[in-house]
C-alpha cells in the first residue's frame, strides 16, 4: 500500500514541471490536449508556451538600467533608445523571424489556482497585477473607505469614484451603488413608515371633499351591482386611482362588463383601458374586494388596505407637483355612501362649473398618462366607449334603483341626490346632448382637447 | 488497488510523511486514522466523537494531537487546490468502491489539510469532506463508523432565515446575482415597451429582489407613455426542500411590500402567489397561466433566475420535464423569457466525474468570499453555509432529494431552440451596465459576451478570472404573435 503510494505520477491536469525559484525559466511544457476553446479567458491555448516567472522579476519594475547615469527602464528597447542620449552604442532588438508562439504566465505563488499551466494568464502585465494583487502587501489605502489595493492603478481608480456617490436611506444606511439603495429601500421599514405618515395627512384633506368622485364611485358600484362600502383608510390619489381601477379591473373582467352592459352581452375585450377611462374614478374604490376567488389568491393594494390600514399609500409629498386638488377632489375616505352623496349634492349644488372644472382637471389628471396613451392608439375604441358609455349612463340611469346618481365630470353633470335622479334626467340628456365639445359630441372631444393639455407625467414620476 | 496520485512538486514532503508511516506499523496506522486529530476547534469531527473507539480493533492512544513533528503547516504538505482535488476524487473513488481502508487514510489527510477556517482551498475542501463523509455514511454499512461525523453536515435547520433586508443586502454581496438582475431587467423593460400592462413570472432564487429595480426602471424609463399595470407572479414550493437563501417572512409580505414600493413610484401592482414544485416540472404553475383571463395588450415576462435546474431533468426522470416546462411556456406566447443560471454540469451520472466538475466550480464561490467576505462576519457564514448545502445536496443525496442539477449554457439553449424560442440580444446599454456594477466589485470578475455559432446572439456570461460563472439569456418565441394583434 505503501509503496504504491510513493509513486507519484504526474496526472492528467498538466502540473508546472518547473520550479519557480529560478530566474526567468523558461519552460516548455505540453498541456493536456483537453478539448477547450482557444483563446477564451481561463482556457489557455494548449500550444502556447508557458512562462514561469519568479517573484523578484515579475515584482521589478526597472530592471534594465544605464550603465551612464543609473535610471532604470522596464523594457530594454526603451534602455537602448536611452543610450542614444549618452551617444553610446546602442541596438534595437528585431522581433524574431520565427513564428511568435503565445505566452501565457503562471503565478509564481505556489498555492496560487494560477499556478498550473492550465489556468495561467495571457498576459504578462496581467500576471504582474494578479501576482500584486493577490499575493502583495496591500500598501495603497483608500482614505474614505476601508479598502485597500496592491496595485497603484487599482487604488487611483477607486479613489476616483469612493464617495462621489451616495445614496442614503432614511433608516441611515449608506449606498454606493444606486442598485442595492432600491431594492432595500423598497423593503425598508422606514418606507411603510414614511408612507403611513403621508396616509395619515392626506386622511385629513380628502375628508374635506368627497365630491363628484365619490359618488361616481358610488355609482360605478351600483353599475357592479354590489354596493361595497368605500375602504377606511384609502386615500386615492391620482395615481392610486388608477392603480386601483385597473386593479378591480382585472380580476373579473368578464363578470364586470357584463354587469355594466346588461348582462348579456359580451364584453368588449379589446378595450379595458377605455372602460376604466370613461369611468374616470368610478372604480377607484369600488369592488377593491376581490370578487374572484376561483384559482388563486390575488392580492391587491385595496386588499391589503383592509387589513392594514399602512399599506395603502398615497404619497402626494413625494410629488413635487401640486396635487391638493386631486386629493380633495378624489379622496373617497371613511364615509358611508349616504354621507357622501350629501356631501356631494352640497357640493354639486353650489359649485357647478368649479365642481366640474375641479373634477375634469382631477379627472384627468387622474389618468393623464394613460389618457394619452388612449387618444394615440385606441381612437376609433374611444368614441365607440364614449358613445356607449354616455348612452349607458342615461340607459342605466332608467334602470336605477334610487341609489346613487351618475355623474358625468366632463359633461357638467351635476351631482346630485340619488331622489331626484329621475327628474333630472330629461335634464342631464338635455345637457348630454348640447353638451356640445364635452358631451354631445360624444367622440373626440370626450378625449379631447383637455386631456392631453393636462398631462404631467413628469410629475407624477417626481421621486428620485 | 488504487494509487495516490501526487503532484510531483509535493513528492519531496510527502515522501517524508509517508516515509514515517511505513516505519510503522499498520495497525498504528490504523490507530492513527481512527483518531482522526482536529486541527482546529471547528473541524469536521469534534472531540466527543474522538472519545469512543471508532473500529473494534483500535484502541484511541492520541485523540488530539497528530505525531508527525513537521505536520504543522498543512499548506506546506499539500495545500493547493489541485493536490486537494486530487485528494478528494481519490477518497470518492474509494468511497464509490466500497474501500472503507483507504477512504479512512484519505479522509485523515483532508481532515488535516482542510479546514473551515482556512484560505479559499481548505474551507472549499472542508465542506467537500463534510459532503463526502455524509455520502459514504449513508451508502454502506462499511462506513458505519463515520456516521457520527455525518452528522455535522448541513441540514435544512442550520441554513439562516434572511429578513428581507438582509436578503437585500446579500444579494448584493458579489456580483453573482445582480449580474442577471441588469441583464434580464434590460432585456424586460427593452420587450414590454408599449404594453399596458406587463405580467412578470417570477422564477427567482433570491425571492423577487431583482423586481424593486425593474419597477424603478419602468417608473423612470417611461415618461411619454403611463407606467404599465405591474402583475407580479410567484411560486411557493414547499418550504422544507427550498434551497438557500432561505426566506424569513412569508411572501404575502413581501409582496405587500412590492406592491407598496411600486405605488410610491407609481405604479399599479399586482402580486399573486401561486402553489406549484420544480420536482413536477411547475405544472400547476402552467395550469394557472393557462386559465388565466385573456388581457388586451398585456406582455407575459417570465423571469427564471436559478431556478430551473431545480426541475428534473433526463437522468432523474424519463420524463423530459424541463422540455415539456419550456414547451408549455411557448405555448403561453409569452413576450419574452429570461434565463439566468449557473454555468456547469452537475448532473452526470458517475459521482467520480460529477465531483470533479463540482470542485472545478465551486472554487469560485469561495475564492470571491476571500475577496469581501471577512473572516468570522456571519455573512460569509451564511454565503458559506448555503454553498456547503449545495455541495451536500449534489455530493451526499442521489435521487428526488439530489435537486442542484445544472447543466451546462449549451444544453439549456437547446432545449429552448427544441421548444421554438429565439434569442434575443441584450444590447449595448445591458452590457455597459453590467460592466460598470462589475468594477466596483473585486477586480476579478468579468463579463464576456459570447456568441454561440447556431443564433448569432450575443448573451453575456459573468466570469470569475475568465471562469464562466453565471450565464444570462433572453428569449422570445420564434414567430410569436404580439399580442396586441389578436
Amino acid at each position: 500500500m505503501t509503496s504504491e503510494v510513493l509513486q507519484t505520477i504526474s496526472s492528467g491536469s498538466g502540473f508546472a514541471q518547473s520550479s519557480s525559484t529560478l530566474d526567468h525559466d523558461e519552460s516548455l511544457i505540453n498541456p493536456p490536449l483537453v478539448k477547450k476553446k482557444r483563446n477564451l479567458p481561463g482556457n489557455p491555448d494548449p500550444e502556447a508556451e508557458v512562462i514561469a516567472l519568479s517573484p523578484k522579476t515579475l515584482m521589478a519594475t526597472n530592471r534594465f538600467l544605464c550603465e551612464i547615469c543609473g535610471k532604470g527602464f522596464q523594457r530594454d528597447q526603451n534602455l537602448q533608445l536611452h543610450r542614444r542620449g549618452h551617444n553610446l552604442p546602442w541596438k534595437l532588438k528585431q522581433r524574431t523571424s520565427k513564428e511568435v508562439r503565445k505566452r501565457v504566465y503562471v503565478c509564481p505563488e505556489k498555492t496560487c489556482v494560477h499556478h498550473h499551466s492550465s489556468r495561467a494568464l495571457g498576459d504578462l502585465t496581467g500576471i504582474k497585477k494578479h501576482f500584486c494583487r493577490k499575493h502583495g502587501e496591500k500598501k495603497w489605502k483608500c482614505e474614505k473607505c476601508a479598502k485597500r489595493y496592491a496595485v497603484q492603478s487599482d487604488w487611483k481608480a477607486h479613489s476616483k469614484t469612493c464617495g462621489t456617490r451616495e445614496y442614503r436611506c432614511d433608516c441611515g444606511t449608506i449606498f454606493s451603488r444606486r442598485d442595492s439603495f432600491i431594492t432595500h429601500r423598497a423593503f425598508c421599514d422606514a418606507l411603510a413608515e414614511e408612507t403611513a405618515k403621508i396616509n395619515a395627512v392626506s386622511h385629513l384633506n380628502g375628508l374635506a371633499a368627497a365630491g363628484a368622485a365619490g359618488s361616481v364611485n358610488l355609482n360605478y358600484q351600483y353599475l357592479m351591482g354590489t354596493f361595497i362600502p368605500p375602504l377606511q383608510p384609502f386615500v386615492p390619489q391620482p395615481q392610486t386611482n388608477q392603480n386601483h381601477h385597473h386593479q378591480h379591473f382585472q380580476p373579473p373582467p368578464p363578470s364586470s362588463l357584463s354587469l355594466w352592459m346588461g348582462q348579456d352581452i359580451a364584453p368588449p375585450q379589446p378595450q379595458p383601458q377605455d372602460y376604466d377611462w370613461v369611468f374616470g374614478n368610478a372604480k377607484a374604490a369600488s369592488a377593491c374586494i376581490d370578487n374572484n376567488n376561483t384559482h388563486d389568491e390575488h392580492i391587491t393594494q385595496n386588499a391589503n388596505a383592509s387589513l392594514t390600514t399602512t399599506t395603502t399609500l398615497s404619497v402626494p409629498s413625494l410629488f413635487s407637483n401640486d396635487q391638493p386638488q386631486n386629493a380633495n377632489a378624489n379622496s373617497n375616505v371613511n364615509m358611508s355612501a349616504t354621507a357622501l352623496l350629501q356631501k356631494a349634492a352640497e357640493i354639486g349644488v353650489t359649485s357647478t362649473t368649479t365642481a366640474a372644472t375641479n373634477d375634469q382637471s382631477t379627472f384627468l389628471q387622474s389618468f393623464p398618462l394613460k389618457s394619452s396613451d388612449q387618444t394615440t392608439t385606441y381612437d376609433g375604441g374611444e368614441k365607440f366607449f364614449a358613445l356607449f358609455g354616455s348612452n349607458n349612463n342615461i340607459g342605466l340611469m332608467s334602470h336605477s334603483h334610487n341609489h346613487q346618481e351618475i355623474e358625468n365630470p366632463r359633461n357638467d353633470v351635476t351631482v346630485e341626490s340619488a331622489l331626484d335622479e329621475l327628474q333630472n334626467y330629461p335634464w342631464k340628456r338635455r345637457r348630454v346632448d348640447g353638451g356640445g365639445g364635452a358631451g354631445g359630441g360624444q367622440t373626440r372631444d370626450f378625449l379631447g382637447v383637455g386631456v392631453q393639455t393636462l398631462c404631467h407625467p413628469s410629475s407624477i414620476n417626481g421621486w428620485i | 488497488m488504487s494509487r495516490l496520485f501526487l503532484p510531483s512538486c509535493l513528492q519531496h514532503s510527502l515522501i517524508l510523511f509517508l516515509c514515517f508511516l511505513q516505519k510503522l506499523s499498520f495497525a498504528f496506522i490504523i490507530i492513527r486514522i481512527a483518531c482522526l486529530p482536529s486541527s482546529s476547534s471547528s473541524s469536521v469531527f469534534s472531540h466527543s466523537h474522538l472519545q469512543r473507539p471508532i473500529m473494534n480493533t483500535t484502541q484511541i492512544i492520541n485523540p488530539t494531537r497528530p505525531i508527525w513533528p513537521g505536520f504543522s503547516s498543512s499548506k506546506s504538505l499539500c495545500g493547493d487546490a489541485n493536490c486537494m482535488e486530487q485528494l478528494l476524487l481519490h477518497c470518492a473513488k474509494a468511497i464509490e468502491s466500497n474501500d472503507a481502508t483507504l477512504a479512512q487514510q484519505i479522509i485523515w489527510v483532508l481532515n488535516n489539510l482542510a479546514s473551515p477556517d482556512g484560505d479559499s482551498t481548505q474551507r472549499l475542501a472542508s465542506s467537500f469532506l463534510r459532503a463526502l463523509i455524509s455520502r459514504a455514511a449513508s451508502k454502506s454499512p462499511a462506513f458505519a463508523f463515520l456516521s457520527l461525523a455525518a452528522t455535522a453536515s448541513v441540514s435544512q435547520k442550520m441554513l439562516h432565515r434572511f429578513s428581507v433586508i438582509e436578503l437585500a443586502e446579500f444579494v448584493d454581496l458579489t456580483p453573482w446575482h445582480r449580474f442577471g438582475f441588469i441583464a434580464a431587467n434590460a432585456a424586460i423593460l427593452d420587450a414590454v415597451e408599449g404594453y399596458s400592462s406587463v405580467h412578470i413570472v417570477d422564477l427567482s432564487l433570491t425571492h423577487c429582489m431583482q423586481i424593486p429595480t425593474l419597477i424603478d426602471s419602468m417608473a423612470n424609463k417611461l415618461h411619454k407613455q403611463p407606467p404599465p399595470l405591474l402583475k407580479l407572479t410567484v411560486i411557493a414550493s414547499d418550504a422544507e426542500s427550498h434551497p438557500p437563501p432561505l426566506l424569513g417572512i412569508s411572501y404575502e409580505e413581501l409582496g405587500s411590500k412590492l406592491v407598496n414600493f411600486a405605488t410610491t413610484r407609481n405604479i399599479a401592482m399586482e402580486f399573486r402567489i401561486i402553489s406549484s414544485s420544480y420536482s413536477d416540472g411547475l405544472s400547476s404553475l402552467i395550469e394557472q397561466l393557462r386559465i388565466d383571463p385573456f388581457v388586451f395588450n398585456e406582455a407575459l415576462v417570465v423571469n427564471c433566475h436559478m431556478m430551473l435546474h431545480y426541475i428534473p431533468d433526463e437522468t432523474l426522470t424519463s420524463n423530459p420535464l424541463r422540455s415539456v416546462l419550456l414547451k408549455e411556456l411557448r405555448d403561453l406566447n409569452p413576450t419574452i423569457v429570461t434565463l439566468i443560471d449557473e454555468d456547469s454540469d452537475f448532473t452526470s451520472t458517475n459521482f467520480i466525474s460529477r465531483l470533479r466538475s463540482l470542485y472545478n466550480y465551486m472554487w469560485i464561490p469561495y475564492e470571491t468570499a476571500d475577496m469581501f467576505l471577512t473572516r468570522g462576519s456571519e455573512h460569509r457564514q451564511w454565503y458559506e453555509a448555503d454553498i456547503s448545502w449545495k455541495i451536500d445536496n449534489i455530493v451526499a443525496k442521489e435521487g428526488a432529494e439530489r435537486v442542484e442539477r445544472l447543466e451546462l449554457k449549451s444544453r439549456w439553449f437547446e432545449r429552448m431552440r427544441e421548444a421554438k424560442f429565439a434569442g434575443v440580444g441584450f444590447g449595448e446599454r445591458a452590457g455597459t451596465e453590467v460592466k460598470t456594477m462589475l468594477e466596483e466589485h473585486a477586480t476579478g470578475w468579468g463579463m464576456k459576451e459570447d456568441v454561440e455559432d447556431d443564433d448569432d446572439v450575443e448573451r453575456f456570461v459573468l466570469t470569475w478570472k475568465g471562469h464562466s460563472v453565471v450565464f444570462a439569456s433572453a428569449w422570445a418565441p420564434i414567430n410569436g404573435v404580439a399580442a396586441d394583434l389578436i
